[in-house]
């Protein structure tokens, strides 16, 4: 801290340095301790409004027994999504965002309890639709999964390159419509690897099943690990 | 709505730091907006405007916004470069398998303050 003397004050130079992001990453840090100690995987779904989160989800929940599955699903406004994922057997529960367009660990930790189960094993956290917001919010999740849609066309991960690059996992969904499309597969699977290279991408399609096998794989493997690092 | 939330924090943090260091009127903050966040700088700049006045110190202040370059460290070469838009490689040996280590942070740097004469 510099000073210099003024008419009846100081003019003061102060250090700062802090991280806009403390509050929330303080709440996330504290999340993914307890997620540890219980040997809990958490998946933070991120992709733009339609690509097919909540039908993906439908598809994925039913599959996965016997692992024990909650789901926290973010929404701008209405109920709709956790009342659909609720059908497939398993807690989940809507956090409204009332116009927040992004999630925030603070939301997660209160929604938590709403759906928390013993011996839990995975938890999918479903974020608000949108590509840009969510990605700097850590909601103590172990990896973030962004979804893109072969009707979204191939630059999107040029176009949002923060959340492909973040992202640990790439899904192309509706994987079934390509033979209706213009839709330049081989671009988007470029255009993804520019961005983050050696990201893993899996095709699938929540309507006919076509790739479901593969990415239960790479959920169950997820699960086995963060399990193996708990025991 | 993002940068909302963003310029929510910012003032709490700067109005916590001129507090602790007895300040009367903040007259500028400077904000460090790493390029990786793509944190719309015109937004960010308005809610800081429209915000500061629940803040009695920060009702004058000046936000200077100062985009950082992303530099990434090369795991093969150990090489620091700065990067040039997306499609991440080191900028010395061409490797693709970098670590970010800058321009990935949003932080609140300094602020320029004035404190009573005691």
């Amino acid at each position: 801290m510099c000073e210099t003397k003024g008419e009846g004050h100081h003019h003061q130079h102060v250090a700062v340095h802090r991280n806009v992001m403390e509050a929330n990453d303080a709440i996330a840090t504290g999340l993914r301790r307890g997620f540890s100690a219980r040997g809990v995987l958490v998946l933070n779904l991120i992709s733009a409004p339609g690509s097919g989160k909540t039908a993906l989800l439908e598809r994925t929940l039913a599959q996965l027994q016997p692992l024990r599955v909650s789901v926290l699903v973010g929404d701008v406004e209405t109920e709709r999504d956790a009342e659909r994922l609720r059908r497939s057997g398993v807690p989940a529960a809507q956090i409204v965002t009332a116009g927040t367009c992004h999630l925030e660990a603070g939301m997660v930790e209160s929604h938590l309890p709403d759906v928390d189960q013993p011996k839990l094993d995975l938890l999918f956290v479903e974020n608000v639709g949108n590509l840009v917001c969510p990605t700097a919010y850590d909601l103590g999740e172990d990896a973030k999964v962004v979804l893109v849609s072969t009707t979204e066309g191939e630059d999107k991960p040029l176009k949002y390159p923060a959340i492909f690059h973040r992202a640990e996992l790439a899904l192309v969904t509706k994987a079934d419509l390509v033979p209706h499309l213009d839709f330049d597969r081989e671009q988007l699977l470029e255009n993804i690897q520019a961005v983050h290279p050696g990201m893993a991408v899996l095709e699938v399609s929540a309507k006919t099943g076509q790739g479901i096998d593969l990415w239960l794989d790479w959920i169950r493997a997820k699960v086995g690990e963060k399990q193996s690092l708990h025991a | 709505m993002h940068e909302m939330s963003l310029a929510e924090e910012i003032l709490r943090i700067a109005d916590e730091a001129a507090a602790g260091a007895g300040a009367r009127e903040v007259q500028r903050v400077r904000v460090g907006v790493g390029w990786l966040l793509q944190v719309e700088a015109e937004s960010l700049a308005f809610y800081l405007g429209a915000m500061r006045q629940d803040y009695p110190r920060l009702a004058a202040a000046a936000f200077t916004l100062e985009e950082e370059a992303v530099r990434v460290r090369c795991r093969v070469c150990g090489q620091e470069t700065v990067q040039e838009g997306w499609g991440f490689s080191c900028g010395a040996c061409g490797a693709r398998d970098v670590a970010v280590v800058a321009g990935d942070r949003l932080e609140v740097q300094d602020m320029e303050v004035l404190t009573d004469d005691v």
